[in-house]
């Protein structure tokens, strides 16, 4: 019963909450403030993003929506650096047993010059709720990322900007078509602040700002704040070699908090 | 001379008013004025001091203070103020502040405390203010019931006597309007004669007497810690200066404020027992003002304590001095450059039994007739960070605990959290912790705010504070939270222009104003909007422009809007006996809900905060004039102009027609 409860909640309720894909405990935990950052996490955001990996490098992520015993976000993501090309792919799955989302998408992105990135980036989206069927459709997102002067980046992208839906009249599931832009504040090479600014199509301006401070050489330090609703997330990274464990909390004023936890390696 | 004197008096002013944007409302700026007037003749000598003297230059950071210390143990002792360029944190703004209130030079004090230093190198001020509104008030009639009886006039009179810095002294006379004057129902204290003004206050100190720091007899205030466990007086709180939270404890002061409530009065010490550890004492006795009721015990009980010290009607003089006050208690501090520790304890008991009122909200408050409170504090600086906090516990009662950090992540930025868990019966009469409410008990909260300076030219504050209040409030029939957000863009390309942008927005719960059954929640959300230029042409003439819009909205019924919109004009040149401003404003608020709030000029930098609620103009003009070397003329005149009322005001306030004005006169003699 409650299973079908929280299946019935997600599908009107979840628009709200899986809006936004995940980014990665490392974006997370910087508010997803992500629209001028360069991570391997853009993949989910700005797929500019990307072109600042200088390896190939995988990634594991984990989220857990700590008001149900199921709700989890799993996801994945690989990007491959070929000189000035960079290419990457992701998947997505949102929900529980019953009612989940899968998004794949492969993106790919270049470097013109040292100041310019543009990205591009296909989604198949896949909704599959218990007894009702599954149903699918595409999107397409597309950003650039330009550094200003050496300290201020600028970024750009945009969701699914024809507002592709899924066709069923039976899910009132949503995909995300907004259009986001940010910049990025880097004083010195241990910190950076990194706002976001987010015009969805369907809702209101939503601002965030997010900060990424280098304590040690090992570990580095985040937290960030969005204005609405008012979330605040805290976060840390540990370095180890090739290996990055990121792991970050989100604090929503009805959802409560969602910690989640991401493994990154680079070949 | 006069020129040196004017400028001189500039400096402190511009620095005052950039600061007076983020004190509390009812924080005494003269006192502060003061302060720095007597750095400027007698400057903190940075190779000499100690980081209480150097916070009570309230623009110095806690981090700022202890890698100035950091400094000096790891290089010596500073030979030059430019040095201070290479001080982390010392930004340029910072420097420029700090140089006029300092030296490196020994200060060629007079140092002996003799009766002939007394007189030769002693310094006086002596201000005397005098204010009235105009118009008559209701109270001011013949009424049979509730009327002021006193006068419309307001007196002020404020000695201050400081030598060096061995000896300082002051007396405050204040009769507030409607007040008697040479005429008084109650004495003031055992020490004074009563029959002059409604409050006194006085002091005397004698500073740097071999082991004693400090020894007050009068009037004073205790501030330590984070304003937890004692802190009389006011604190700042959340403001765009987004290191006011961390709070400057200045520890034992003589009071010279003619606030009649936020002080001690009795006589305190901070002695220096051993090398690095400082232990202060106080007792006080006050008699304060509150609402009697008898219970059936026949005993005479109170529920709060009146802080206004207006004793104007017969209701308010019968309420004067009603019940007595006795605290005593000490604190031990150690410090050292980096560390800061200090345990403090403190009794507070009355001649009346304290019950809580009626109301669920009031379930908690304070019964009784005495509380104890102990408390512990800490602050320490390592490398780029400065983490304080403090703990206090009121014996029988709650518990309370503040903790946070002041970061600086680059040589641009700077970042403070700060968390805080007061419980809903903490009791403590001294407690001026940073808090959402305006008392700092029932609330948890975190705050976290961020300063980035990237150029000369650019500021940007932005600071947030999520808060729960744990048990019911007045009007507030529920556990709630609530957020506040600020942000701040200053831009200022050259020295004679300045361009600012606040945004800060505020959601609370309250009530909701929908008759139901029993009451519900409902969402109260503020936001206001601010644009602000200032600029300067030429050498006497500085204009400022202000644009305020605030939006409310409560629950689901529609926003109401309120605006703003001032221009003012200062005249101060160099050169000229005469200096003076003006202001011109319109506003139009849609209720008081939407109400405004901005900082006016007065007379002598006593800076008020205007409240703009309603439609209408309002206008200001100060004039300054130097009659003579060391005596000085203010005048004030300043009226609202209401439309669309027929009376101003209300209760005995009320005043017949659209015109509220008041005129100020103040002098001040230096000897």
């Amino acid at each position: 019963m409650l299973k079908f409860l929280l299946t019935f909640t997600l599908s009107y309720f979840g628009t709200d909450v899986f809006g936004q894909y995940n980014q990665g405990a490392r974006l997370k935990a910087m508010g997803n403030a992500s629209a001028a950052v360069y991570d391997l996490w853009s993949l989910n955001a700005n797929p500019a993003g990307i072109t600042k990996e200088k390896r190939p490098v995988a990634a594991l992520n984990y989220a857990r929506y700590l008001f149900s015993d199921e709700l989890s976000e799993q996801s994945f993501a690989f990007v491959l650096p070929l000189q000035s090309n960079f290419a990457g792919i992701s998947i997505n799955r949102y929900g529980i047993s019953e009612f989940n989302e899968i998004r794949a998408g492969a993106a790919l992105a270049r470097k013109f010059g040292k100041d310019l990135s543009i990205g591009i980036k296909a989604n198949v989206h896949q909704i599959k709720i218990t007894n009702y069927g599954n149903a699918t459709t595409f999107s397409i997102d597309a950003g650039a990322n330009y550094a200003l002067t050496q300290q201020i980046g600028l970024g750009i992208y945009v969701n699914n900007p024809a507002s592709q839906t899924y066709h069923t009249g039976a899910i009132a599931s949503y995909i995300q078509s907004a259009i986001h832009f940010g910049t990025t504040y880097t004083p010195s090479n241990k910190l950076i602040i990194a706002t976001t600014v987010v015009k969805d199509f369907e809702r209101k301006l939503d601002v965030s700002i997010g900060l990424d401070y280098n304590l040690y050489d090992f570990l580095h330090l985040r937290g960030a704040l969005s204005a609405k609703p008012f979330k605040q997330y805290v976060g840390m990274g540990l370095i180890y070699r090739q290996l990055i464990i990121d792991g970050a909390v989100e604090s929503h004023p009805q959802i409560g908090y969602t910690p989640q936890i991401g493994f990154s390696y680079a070949f | 001379m006069a020129k040196a004197q004017a400028l001189e008096d500039q400096l402190i002013k511009d620095l005052i008013e950039s600061i007076a944007e983020n004190l509390p409302e009812d924080y005494d700026l003269s006192e502060l004025q003061d302060r720095l007037t007597y750095y400027r003749k007698y400057p903190i000598n940075l190779n000499q001091t100690s980081s209480e003297e150097l916070k009570t230059l309230v623009f110095l950071s806690p981090l700022q203070i202890s890698n100035l210390f950091e400094h000096i143990s790891k290089n010596g002792k500073l030979i030059d103020l430019l040095e201070l360029q290479s001080i982390a944190e010392f930004d340029l703004p910072t420097i420029e502040r700090l140089m006029p209130f300092v030296t490196l030079d020994r200060t060629a004090l007079m140092d002996k405390i003799t009766a002939a230093n007394l007189a030769k190198y002693g310094n006086n001020d002596l201000i005397m203010r005098y204010g009235r509104v105009l118009e008559k008030s209701k109270g001011y009639t013949d009424l049979p019931g509730s009327r002021y009886l006193g006068t419309p006039d307001r007196y002020l009179l404020r000695y201050r006597y400081t030598y060096a810095n061995r000896v300082s002294a002051a007396l405050v006379m204040e009769k507030d309007a409607g007040e008697y004057l040479f005429k008084n129902a109650k004495p003031a204290s055992h020490f004074f004669p009563s029959n002059y003004t409604d409050f006194m206050s006085a002091h005397v100190a004698v500073l740097n007497t071999g082991r004693f720091k400090k020894i007050v007899l009068g009037d004073y205030t205790m501030q330590f810690g984070q304003a937890l466990t004692l802190w009389s007086g006011f604190a700042f709180g959340k403001s765009p200066d987004v290191t006011g939270v961390v709070k400057r404890d200045v520890g034992l002061r003589p009071s010279t404020s003619t606030n009649e409530f936020a002080f001690l009065r009795g006589i305190a010490t901070t002695v220096n027992v051993f090398k690095n550890i400082d232990v202060s004492v106080f007792a006080s006795h006050r008699k304060l003002d509150a609402a009697l009721s008898m219970n059936n015990d026949g005993e005479q009980t109170l529920s709060t304590i009146n802080e206004t010290g207006l004793h104007r009607t017969a209701n308010e003089i019968r309420n004067k001095n009603s019940v007595e006050q006795i605290v005593y208690g000490g604190v031990l501090a150690y410090k050292t450059n980096a560390l800061n520790v200090g345990v403090l304890g403190h009794h507070t008991s009355f001649n009346r039994l304290f019950v809580p009122g009626p109301s669920l909200y009031q379930n908690f408050n304070f019964a009784g007739k005495e509380l104890t409170n102990v408390g512990a504090y800490y602050s320490y600086t390592y490398r780029n960070f400065y983490f304080f906090g403090e703990f206090a516990q009121a014996l029988n009662a709650g518990l309370a605990y503040v903790n946070g950090a002041l970061v600086s992540l680059s040589s641009t930025v700077s970042a403070v959290v700060m968390h805080r868990n007061y419980q809903k019966n903490y009791h403590n009469f001294f407690n001026q912790a940073t808090a959402e409410a305006s008392e700092a008990i029932n609330e948890k909260g975190f705050y976290a705010g961020l300063n980035i300076n990237p150029s000369r030219h650019w500021s940007i504050q932005v600071y947030a504070d999520y808060f729960k209040f744990p048990w019911l409030r007045f009007r507030v029939d529920a556990p709630s939270e609530g957020y506040e957000l600020l942000g701040q863009l200053t831009f200022t390309p050259s020295k004679t222009f300045t361009a600012m942008l606040r945004f800060k927005s505020e959601v609370k719960q309250q009530n909701t104003n929908l008759v139901v059954s029993y009451n519900h929640l409902d969402n109260v959300k503020r936001e206001n909007y601010r644009a602000e230029v200032k600029w300067v042409i030429g050498k006497s003439f500085g204009f400022q422009n202000r644009l305020e819009v605030v939006q409310y909205k409560k629950g689901e019924i529609s926003s109401e809007f309120g605006y703003l919109a001032y221009q003012d004009v200062n005249y101060r040149p160099l050169s000229s006996k005469i200096s003076g401003n003006i202001r011109v404003a319109y506003f139009n608020t849609a209720s008081y809900d939407s109400r405004i709030y901005a900082y006016e000029d007065d007379v002598l930098y006593n800076f008020t905060f205007g409240l703009y609620n309603g439609k209408g103009l309002r206008g200001y003009a100060n004039l300054k004039y130097k009659l003579a070397k060391k005596l000085d003329v203010w005048s004030r005149y300043a009226i609202f102009h209401y439309q669309n009322v027929s009376t101003v005001g209300s209760g005995l306030d009320e005043i017949q027609g659209q015109v509220k004005s008041e005129i100020r006169l103040q002098i001040r003699y230096q000897f």
